[in-house]
């Protein structure tokens, strides 16, 4: 299904997460803190973007010929 | 009289009937059922007792509608549920919220050599465990398609983070044909997805024998075996399984699975929204420091050493400007007239102001770099001046070391 190697929300968000870290300690030249703001934007709006992208899929597996195929799942039975 | 409290009746009571309810939110019992009845209410009225006390219970019609056995006399039972008191009466009671018939004889013997078997093997040991990733794209559901358990994970599901795609594996989850179906779902699952971030392998509550496949030596197993990491979620929370102890995480119900495995998306849009105000925080906090040393540079050191120190620091005020530009451009989701009124800070700092009190600013040309020391200008170059009004372009005659 998801076969794109990008980003996980996870890894995203703890790299947000470091970054917020690293700006907040100080001790860091002001163009080295608009750089990494700069990254930390980028990856926030990847956060959002991934919160609002409302969908999800789902899929049951049905055996077809000893081998199995997804079909889309009515929930409403 | 000495100024002791003195308590109505109804006081004391109250106040016992506290501190049982704080004391005992939530606890399990076991014992044997005495002195039941089945009150025209639907309420249940029982004591549980074992060989040497008894405690009265009470177990109330919204819960006990739920029961998948009839409870009587003489039948021994695992409760879950709180103490409280009866305050007309004074009498303290069990009020039941589940309850769990005891496994008869010989299901419960089996249960027991498997758990001590597998117990030993090691199956069970906290470091075979493998963490649940916080934010999943991808889970499969090992269960009946339509048990009240798929239900209940997808309407859970669908009320939180819904950027997740999910698999269902339709297995049997009762008979003596489910363990081999589910022992196959987990592994079709782990053969399939390798990406899989995790499963629910459960089902809804019901009899033990309704609940045996997941206490079936295969199913164990295969859970144990998963790369995937596993969610065992079988019947009520009073419900414990083989699959529960070999799975990487227990969830009490179904639902409560779901819960476990995908975060409330209102939570994480509060925690991004913290992030990015903390980082907009910390980079204001900074651009303010160094704009008010700017200042203090022009006001104090201007006189004694004024070129050096005006260029670095109109060169970084610039540098800054620009930056911040880009980022503005770029779209970033800093608020504009924050960004607005930082830079103009930086503009206040702008050279014109010291020009006008006579300093100029000199450029080494092509490049336009400001010239700071006569070291880094050689003869037969040409130099740009810039003044508070015009520039002046200039060619270097000759250059002589500092004092």
């Amino acid at each position: 299904m998801n076969k794109k190697k990008e980003k996980t929300f996870e890894e995203a968000l703890e790299e947000l997460e470091n970054i917020v870290e690293k700006l907040s300690s100080g001790d860091m030249a002001l163009d080295e803190s608009i750089k990494l703001f700069e990254k930390g934007m980028k990856l926030k709006n990847f956060l959002s973007e991934k919160l609002s992208d409302a969908k999800n899929r789902i899929k049951i597996l049905i055996e077809k010929e000893d081998d199995y195929i997804e079909e889309d799942f009515d929930s409403e039975e | 009289m000495p100024t002791k409290k003195i308590y109505t009746v109804t006081e004391l009571n109250n106040s016992a009937k506290n501190i049982l309810e704080e004391k005992f939110p939530s606890l399990w019992v076991q014992g044997e059922i005495s002195r039941f009845t089945l009150h025209s209410s639907g309420h249940m009225y029982f004591t549980l007792k074992d060989s040497s006390c008894a405690v009265d219970s009470v177990m109330f019609r919204r819960e006990n509608i739920k029961l998948d056995f009839s409870p009587g006399q003489g039948v021994e039972v695992l409760v879950k549920g709180r103490l409280s008191l009866f305050a007309p009466q004074g009498r303290y009671q069990l009020v039941v919220e589940e309850m769990k018939e005891k496994g008869t004889g010989e299901l419960e013997e089996k249960f027991r050599k498997l758990k001590e078997k597998l117990f030993k093997e090691g199956l069970f040991d906290e470091k075979h465990k493998k963490k649940i990733p916080a934010v999943p794209r991808l889970i499969g559901i090992v269960t009946s398609p339509t048990g009240a358990a798929v239900r209940d994970i997808l309407n859970v599901i669908k009320r939180r983070f819904s950027n997740v795609d999910l698999i269902i594996y339709p297995s049997r989850v009762q008979g003596s044909l489910a363990a081999g179906d589910i022992t196959r779902g987990i592994e079709v699952l782990n053969s399939r997805y390798p990406e899989m971030d995790a499963m629910i392998v459960g089902r809804g509550g019901g009899s033990i024998e309704d609940l045996w496949p997941f206490n079936e030596e295969s199913v164990a197993r295969a859970v144990f075996n998963s790369k995937i990491p596993v969610i065992s979620a079988v019947g009520h929370e009073i419900d414990f399984t083989i699959c529960d102890f070999t799975s990487d995480m227990r969830a009490p119900t179904p639902s409560a699975a779901a819960e476990l495995v995908v975060k409330n998306k209102e939570d994480l849009l509060r925690r991004v929204s913290r992030l990015e105000r903390s980082m907009v925080d910390s980079v204001r906090g900074k651009i303010k420091l160094v704009s008010s040393s700017c200042r203090n540079a022009f006001d104090s050191a201007v006189l004694t050493r004024p070129f050096k120190i005006i260029e670095e620091r109109i060169q970084q005020a610039d540098y800054l400007e620009e930056k911040l530009t880009t980022v503005l451009k770029h779209g970033m989701e800093i608020r504009t007239h924050r960004l607005n009124t930082l830079a103009g800070t930086f503009k206040s700092l702008s050279p014109r102001k010291t020009l006008e009190r006579g300093y100029s600013i000199t450029y080494i040309l092509p490049e336009k770099k400001p010239v700071k020391s006569s070291s880094s200008a050689r003869r037969g170059q040409r130099m740009e001046t810039v003044l508070a009004s015009g520039v002046v372009i200039s060619e270097i005659t000759a250059t002589e070391k500092e004092k």
